[in-house]
C-alpha cells in the first residue's frame, strides 16, 4: 500500500546517471505514482501517459534533488504537477470545443475484480464514485494519506498546502466518504 | 485525557502523526474508555477497506511503459528551456503584443498605487509608534536560557511497535477469522511503518556521523529488504489468505526495523 522508501543509495546511482538505477526506482514507484495519477484523473490510458510523463521529469530533474531520503515525496510533487498541467490543457481543449460537446474524459469503470478480491465490487464502485465526488483538494490528500501513507509534512511538501488545511480537508473527505459508504456497510 | 479530546485526535493517531508522549496518552486513554475504542475500531474498520479498495484497484504499469520512458531518455531532446535560451531574443517577442503591454501598464500602475498607500500608512504608523514610545515604558525582558530540545529517542519507534500489540476490533457484527487477521496485519504494518519514519528520520540526522562503510553496507541491505517486502506484499495481494505470505511480510517489516534501529544507535 504506503511506498516503502528506496534505499538512497540507489537514488545517488540514478542521480550520477545510472539508468539501471533508475529502473530500479521505476519498479519501486510505478505502482504508487500510476495508480495515484489514476485516482486523480481516472482514466488508465491517460494516467500511464502522465505517469511516463512523471518519470521522465524525474529523471531529467534528479539533479536538483536535495534530499535522497525524501525522494518519493520529490517524485509525489512531480507527479502531482503533471496532472495539475494536464488539467489545465484540458480545460483549455474544452473551452476551444465548446461547452455542449460531449465529455471527453469517459469515466473508466473497474475491470474484474482479481480472484481472493476481498470487496466486492459494488462497494469497489461505491468508493471509486465517492472518491470522484471529492473536490481535488480533498481527493489529493485523501489519497496521499490512506492510499500512500505520506505524512502531513510529506503532503505539505508535495502540495504546498499548509499542515492545517490539510488536516481540514482530510478529515472533511473522510467524512464525505463516510457518508457514502456507510449505508452499504450498515446493510451488510 | 477526556473522550472529547481523545476522538478529536483519534485520526492522527491512527496515522502515527501524534508526538509520542501524546500517542501515550491516548493509547491509555483507549485502554479504559470502551466509547474511544469503539470508536477507534470503527476508524480502522473504515481504514482497512480504503486499504483493501486500493491494493484491489492499483494499477501495476505494463512492461512496456518502462521501455517507453527508457526510449523518451535516450530520444527526445532536452527540455524546451535550455534550448529557448540559445535563441536569444526570439523568445520575448510576445512581450511586444498591446495586449501584454496594456496588461503590463496596468500591472504597473497597481504597483505604484499600492506602494504609494503603503508608504503613507507605514509613515503614519511610524510616526504613531515614536508618540506612544515616549509615553509608555517596556517592562525590561530578561533573557532566558533556551530550552535544550531533547533529540527523538529512537527506542520509541521501538516501543510503538513491540508495546502496542495489534488487538481484535469489537463491532456489532461479528468478524470472520480472515476479517480479524487482516485487521491485525494492517494495524501491525501501520505500526511497523510508523517506526520506519521515526528511525528513518533518526538516522538522517545521524548520517554525517556514520563511516560511510556502514552506510553503503546499510543502504545495500535496506534495499534488499525492501524488495523483499514489496514482493511479498505483491504475493499477499495476489493471494490474500496465504498465512505464508502475511508471515513474508511481517517478517520483512522487521528485519527492516531491527537493521535501522542497530544503525540509528549506534
Amino acid at each position: 500500500m504506503s511506498c516503502v522508501e528506496i534505499a538512497p543509495g540507489v537514488v545517488a546511482r540514478a542521480k550520477s546517471g545510472d539508468e539501471e538505477a533508475f529502473h530500479l526506482i521505476f519498479n519501486r514507484y510505478g505502482r504508487p505514482v500510476l495508480s495515484f495519477i489514476n485516482n486523480q484523473v481516472h482514466n488508465r490510458e491517460l494516467a500511464e501517459e502522465l505517469a511516463q510523463e512523471t518519470f521522465v521529469r524525474a529523471y531529467r530533474n534528479l539533479g536538483g534533488l536535495r534530499d535522497e531520503l525524501r525522494f518519493s515525496t520529490w517524485l509525489f510533487g512531480i507527479a502531482r504537477n503533471v496532472v495539475r498541467e494536464s488539467a489545465r490543457e484540458a480545460r483549455k481543449e474544452k473551452m476551444k470545443v465548446g461547452l455542449d460537446e460531449p465529455e471527453s474524459q469517459q469515466l473508466e469503470s473497474i475491470g474484474v475484480l482479481p480472484e481472493g478480491a476481498m470487496l466486492d465490487r459494488e462497494l469497489v464502485e461505491m468508493i471509486e464514485n465517492a472518491l470522484l465526488a471529492l473536490d481535488d483538494d480533498k481527493r489529493i490528500v485523501f489519497s496521499l494519506k490512506i492510499f500512500h501513507e505520506k505524512s502531513y509534512e510529506e503532503i505539505s511538501a508535495i502540495t504546498g498546502h499548509s499542515i492545517g488545511k490539510l488536516k481540514t480537508d482530510l478529515h472533511r473527505a473522510r467524512a464525505e466518504m463516510r457518508k457514502r459508504i456507510m449505508p452499504y456497510l450498515a446493510a451488510q | 485525557m477526556n473522550c472529547q479530546n481523545c476522538q478529536a485526535e483519534l485520526e492522527d493517531f491512527l496515522y502515527g502523526e501524534l508526538k509520542p508522549s501524546r500517542a501515550s496518552q491516548i493509547r491509555a486513554h483507549l485502554m479504559v474508555c470502551s466509547s474511544c475504542s469503539a470508536a477507534r475500531d470503527e476508524l480502522e474498520h473504515e481504514h482497512e477497506i480504503f486499504t483493501q479498495y486500493y491494493e484491489q484497484t492499483a494499477l501495476e504499469p505494463a512492461p512496456e511503459m518502462w521501455e517507453a520512458i527508457r526510449s523518451r531518455l535516450h530520444t527526445e531532446p532536452l527540455p524546451q528551456k535550455r534550448i529557448n535560451f540559445r535563441l536569444g531574443w526570439g523568445k520575448f517577442v510576445w512581450l511586444s503584443r498591446p495586449a501584454v503591454i496594456r496588461q503590463t501598464a496596468f500591472a504597473l500602475l497597481i504597483i505604484l498605487l499600492t506602494a504609494t498607500v503603503t508608504t503613507i500608512i507605514l509613515r503614519r504608523d511610524t510616526d504613531k509608534d515614536r508618540n506612544a514610545r515616549v509615553v509608555r515604558v517596556e517592562p525590561p525582558v530578561s533573557p532566558s536560557p533556551a530550552n535544550p530540545v531533547k533529540p527523538v529517542d529512537d527506542q520509541l519507534a521501538q516501543r510503538s511497535v513491540r508495546a502496542n500489540p495489534p488487538r481484535v476490533a469489537s463491532r456489532s457484527k461479528p468478524l470472520t477469522d480472515e476479517e480479524i487477521i487482516n485487521r491485525q496485519i494492517a494495524r501491525t504494518e501501520r505500526e511497523y511503518q510508523n517506526a520506519i519514519r521515526l528511525l528513518d528520520q533518526a538516522i538522517a540526522r545521524r548520517k554525517d556521523e556514520l563511516d560511510p562503510g556502514v552506510i553503503k553496507q546499510y543502504e545495500a541491505s535496506l534495499a534488499l529488504i525492501d524488495n523483499s517486502i514489496a514482493a511479498s506484499r505483491r504475493e499477499l495481494r495476489d493471494h490474500p489468505t496465504d498465512p505464508a505470505a502475511r508471515q513474508f511480510l511481517l517478517t520483512a517489516y522487521a528485519r527492516k526495523v531491527d537493521l535501522m534501529q542497530d544503525i540509528a544507535m549506534r
